[in-house]
């Protein structure tokens, strides 16, 4: 058994963390309580505050490093403002600052970093860098209680299938090239779609109303994938779709009837996410789980959830997953992932605090876990 | 709050040619809205002008704190512009350079050489040692 108290101040039944988020377009401050123990069904970690601002480009454009980052450094104080006013807890009280130290975009990573530096000296407090990764995971595992679950890691920069063994977070499959909400993204800009509230969930909504499946490349490469000639394919269909051309690819087999931008949501979407759940499944069988968690921003889309649950069903197992606030990238789980490895004496010193676009998931040393 | 207690940033910049100091005047009127902190060109450009900005910065306080905050846009600002200025020159100067060295090769090689087109002659050559 892990000792999680090792570092606990003097008569205090509890700890607080501030963890702050800005690795891509969304900036989220968060405050969490733990108490004293491990943590289980009967000792669950307090979110006390989880506020977030998203930087949306306009319609057809991407989120671009540097708008993005004046983005968050605009806004970081204002929402530190309201996470500890929503807490009701005093900055003396707090045990620690958690900060995302990466993987993500460099200027974005960077505005976050600048300002948790300037909190951790104004309060003294001492910085704990998280992985963004491990964040979203001991995030599921909280709120949704999967005590060992096959990680489905599905967001705009990431997509990998994660399963844990000897204190580290492996990696099973990934992407090859794009991640999957960078695919779903990058269509909805071709199609000229609003990025408000998020591009994924306005393709969500079109997919639904889709009746046809367009066939589509379908590239599992053993416990890999690979999604840019998808959207290459897919984008392809649009732009002659657009241009009113008469291809036989943009009408129906059987009903004869033409394609809709609705089919063709619908199609990427069934094709992706049979494609993860192929390479969940099999990470399942590997290591001999029935449990599925799936976080990260592309884990709120409803469709991914059911297609996950059919399969998680068929052998006996069920799936975790939990809403926006904690599926989107957000701050609280900064707070909670920094909190536990701050409770078994991690901590960064203000020169080690740099972060790092690249910064893999099973570089993390496990040290809150021992089963 | 006394003068000697008011945090001042500055700056300094050091190449092989060249050093600078960046320095910002307290007396100055105060902004955290920089000339050279706002959308990026780029936003501007695609949104015709109708670019609605609603990640402006906050007006700074009258703290010690909130001071520091304005005084730092304004050593970006110059920060910025002395940095893009000087980037631009060195952009400039490396193409009038290539532009020379191109004006001399054609030159040259128009005595050995039929074939004026450097492309050309860039492929030959790559053929030629592959």
């Amino acid at each position: 058994m892990v000792d999680m108290d090792a570092f606990a101040k003097p008569g205090k039944p509890y700890y607080l963390a501030l963890g702050m988020e800005g690795s891509a377009n969304k900036l989220g401050v968060g405050v969490i309580k733990h108490h004293l123990g491990p943590l289980d069904e009967n000792n669950r970690a307090e979110i006390l505050a989880n506020v977030r601002s998203t930087y949306n480009a306009p319609p057809g454009q991407g989120f671009l490093p540097r708008d993005t980052a004046r983005h968050h450094r605009n806004w970081v104080v204002r929402l530190v403002e309201k996470a500890l006013k929503d807490s009701g807890v005093k900055v003396s009280d707090l045990d620690c600052l958690c900060f995302t130290q990466g993987p993500g975009m460099g200027a974005p990573l960077q505005s976050v970093v600048v300002a948790a530096r300037t909190l951790s000296q104004l309060w003294e407090l001492p910085l704990v860098g998280v992985n963004h990764c491990i964040g979203h995971i001991e995030m599921g595992r909280e709120i949704t209680g999967a005590r060992n679950p096959v990680v489905l890691y599905v967001s705009g920069g990431n997509t990998q299938v994660i399963a844990y063994s000897r204190q580290r977070y492996r990696i099973f499959g990934e992407t090859l090239d794009i991640a999957i909400g960078n695919c779903l993204d990058r269509f909805a800009r071709t199609l000229h779609i609003p990025n408000d509230p998020s591009p994924g969930y306005n393709i969500e909504q079109l997919a639904r109303k889709g009746k046809h499946l367009v066939e589509l490349p379908y590239t599992v490469k053993g416990m890999d994938l690979s999604m840019s000639g998808i959207l290459e394919y897919v984008d392809g269909l649009a732009h002659d779709l657009f241009s009113g051309k008469k291809s036989k690819y943009l009408y129906d087999e059987e009903d004869g009837e033409r394609i809709t931008v609705e089919d063709l949501c619908f199609s990427l979407q069934e094709n992706l996410f049979s494609m993860l759940v192929e390479i969940t499944e099999r990470a399942m069988a590997h290591v001999d789980s029935n449990q599925v968690l799936i976080v990260g921003g592309v884990g709120c889309n409803e469709r991914l959830q059911e297609m996950m649950g059919i399969m998680a069903g068929d052998r006996n197992g069920s799936i975790y997953a939990t809403d926006e606030r904690f599926c989107i990238d957000n701050g609280i789980m900064i707070a909670h992932a920094g909190l536990l490895a701050y409770r078994v004496g991690y901590g960064n010193e203000l020169e080690d605090t740099v972060c790092r676009q690249k910064f893999r998931t099973d570089e993390v040393y496990v040290k809150w876990r021992d089963d | 709050m006394t003068e000697t207690n008011e945090l001042v940033p500055s700056a300094c910049y050091t190449a092989p040619d060249l050093e600078k100091e960046f320095m910002v005047s307290t007396s100055a009127e105060r902004t955290t809205n920089g000339s050279t902190t706002g959308p990026s060109d780029y936003l501007l450009r695609v949104t015709e002008g109708d670019y609605v900005d609603k990640d402006r910065s906050r007006e700074g306080k009258d703290t010690r704190i909130g001071r520091l905050r304005g005084y730092v846009t304004s050593l970006q600002d110059q920060v910025n512009v002395f940095l893009t200025t000087r980037m631009n020159e060195s952009k400039q100067a490396a193409n009038e350079k290539a532009e020379e060295e191109s004006i001399e090769r054609r030159v040259l090689d128009e005595g050995a050489d039929t074939d004026d087109d450097d492309d050309d002659d860039k492929d030959d050559e790559l053929i030629g040692g592959s």
